[in-house]
């Protein structure tokens, strides 16, 4: 059976395990699920959200904004001159 | 100390400059020794105001004078920062510290003396203590909020624990399965709404939380073929926990003690709804053609940097970052430039609410700005839409939705 994982904290979920906490016996395909159940763990993802857990390859956690911005930041410019400085 | 990660091969350092003044945090609970020890130092009755005075005066000035802390942890060291255990070990203190505080008021609540406190207290004195045992109650509800994100059962439990003294462990369900889902709509009971006021929000946020906390966990049993009214209702077994706890101590102390267990708690559930209120103040998702909202993204959030309240709030005002990754430990949240900003730390604000004029003075400007003048975007409170459309220029009515 298929495993499915949330793409912003990365719970995966499991057709053989199912989510029995969640109302989900073990064995309920994913398909089953509500759409608008949400991720037990973060909160912000939602059943039509999730990847199935092949197609995955990494969360969707920092947009590029994001990972824009913490690139410019002054200590992570540091770091990597430092490291730059390190290599040569 | 420093981070360390590795990522293609290359090592990438970088040091917390806050790792030591995290502790600060679990410095908060011991508000109620800081009492004793003015009170046998002064004898001031004033001694036992020290909480909301601490909490409301002497935070927002260090915020005002200490400034603000923009640093980031770089991508590569998140997740060996986030796996390092000391971390978590500082919130997991704060618990127990939040509880020998509150048996230790309870005990003078009840009538009781100290060296250094000679006589009982009066009645004033006791509304004091309360309150300031209520400033601690509050800022344990944002510890239980760290805990309650995360993924570990035993954290979650903690959470429960840290939300006994205040009776609000419904939080923990409504907050991550309620509040994260809905957060900056105007579904949403606990997102604050341009024009509206703390006074009318605080009934508004408090019975919908509780409300949707509710239906949540129907919903959930629903689907297990079983009834609400069952242990198995994680409302029920937060609410264990307060039974428990001030039912012990009622024992212990008198029923006496029960009023002022009632002001700290209120004390407590107010200043957390105070930090709802203004977390997302004005904030709206926009409704996408399917139906959906936009995804939460950091435009959505009121953010700050002020490092006092920063360190004592788990870097809570990083409130962009949460929300995009509720799951993600406080000492790796980072600062996003272009997220909106308060002029000052949540603190401050506070105490701005309870002033409306100045509150409005102070933010409807700001969420105006936000959306480019276009007040149509901003979650308008229904009651003052027609004079804001005055005001502000718009005639037309919203789109239906």
């Amino acid at each position: 059976m298929a495993k499915f994982i949330c793409p912003n904290c990365e719970y995966v979920y499991d057709e053989d395990a199912g989510h029995p906490r969640e109302g989900w016996p073990a064995g309920t395909a994913f398909a089953d699920i509500d759409p608008d159940w949400t991720c037990p763990d973060c909160g912000v993802r939602e059943q039509v959200d999730f990847l199935p857990i092949e197609d995955f390859v990494h969360n969707d956690q920092d947009g590029p904004i994001i990972s824009m911005e913490t690139r410019a930041s002054t200590s992570g410019m540091e770091t990597r001159a430092q490291q730059q400085g390190a290599d040569q | 100390m420093t981070v360390q990660a590795t990522v293609d091969g290359k090592v990438v350092e970088w040091t917390d400059r806050k790792r030591y003044m995290w502790i600060l945090g679990a410095l908060i609970p011991l508000i109620p020794l800081a009492m004793w020890g003015l009170y046998a130092w002064t004898g001031s009755s004033l001694s036992w105001y020290f909480g909301p005075v601490f909490v409301f005066v002497i935070i927002p000035l260090f915020d005002l004078v200490a400034g603000l802390d923009p640093d980031n942890p770089p991508d590569e060291v998140l997740e060996a920062l986030e796996e390092d255990r000391y971390y978590r070990w500082i919130t997991y203190a704060f618990i127990p510290l939040q509880l020998i505080g509150l048996v230790w008021g309870a005990y003078l609540l009840g009538g009781g003396t100290l060296p250094g406190i000679a006589d009982p207290l009066s009645v004033v004195d006791k509304i004091g203590l309360a309150l300031g045992l209520g400033m601690v109650a509050g800022i344990g509800i944002n510890t239980a909020h760290e805990l309650g994100h995360k993924k570990e059962e035993h954290e979650r439990w903690f959470a429960r624990v840290a939300l006994a003294q205040t009776f609000y462990g419904h939080f923990y369900i409504e907050h991550n399965r309620g509040h994260h889902v809905r957060v900056a709509t105007p579904e949403d009971p606990a997102t604050g709404r341009l024009g509206e006021t703390v006074w009318e929000f605080m009934p508004r946020t408090v019975w919908g939380s509780l409300s949707s906390a509710w239906e949540l966990e129907k919903k959930r049993l629903d689907r297990l073929g079983k009834k609400p009214w069952t242990l198995k209702n994680d409302l029920f077994n937060a609410w264990m926990f307060s039974i428990l706890l001030w039912g012990g101590l009622t024992i212990a102390f008198g029923v006496e003690i029960l009023p002022f267990l009632l002001i700290q708690a209120v004390a407590g559930i107010w200043l957390l709804e105070s930090v709802n209120y203004l977390e997302h103040y004005g904030m709206k998702r926009q409704k996408l053609e399917s139906g959906r909202y936009e995804r939460v993204n950091p435009s959505h959030s009121w953010n700050s940097n002020n490092i006092g309240t920063n360190v004592l709030l788990y870097h809570l005002q990083r409130h962009s970052d949460h929300h995009a990754n509720p799951t993600r430990r406080y000492q790796a949240l980072r600062n996003f430039k272009e997220a909106p900003t308060l002029p000052t730390g949540y603190a401050g604000m506070i105490v701005l609410t309870w002033l409306p004029p100045v509150w409005r003075k102070v933010m409807d400007h700001r969420v105006l700005e936000h959306f480019d003048g276009d007040l149509e975007l901003a979650n308008l409170h229904p009651r003052v839409a027609a004079k804001y459309r005055r005001r502000y220029g718009t005639t037309s009515e919203p789109v239906a939705a």
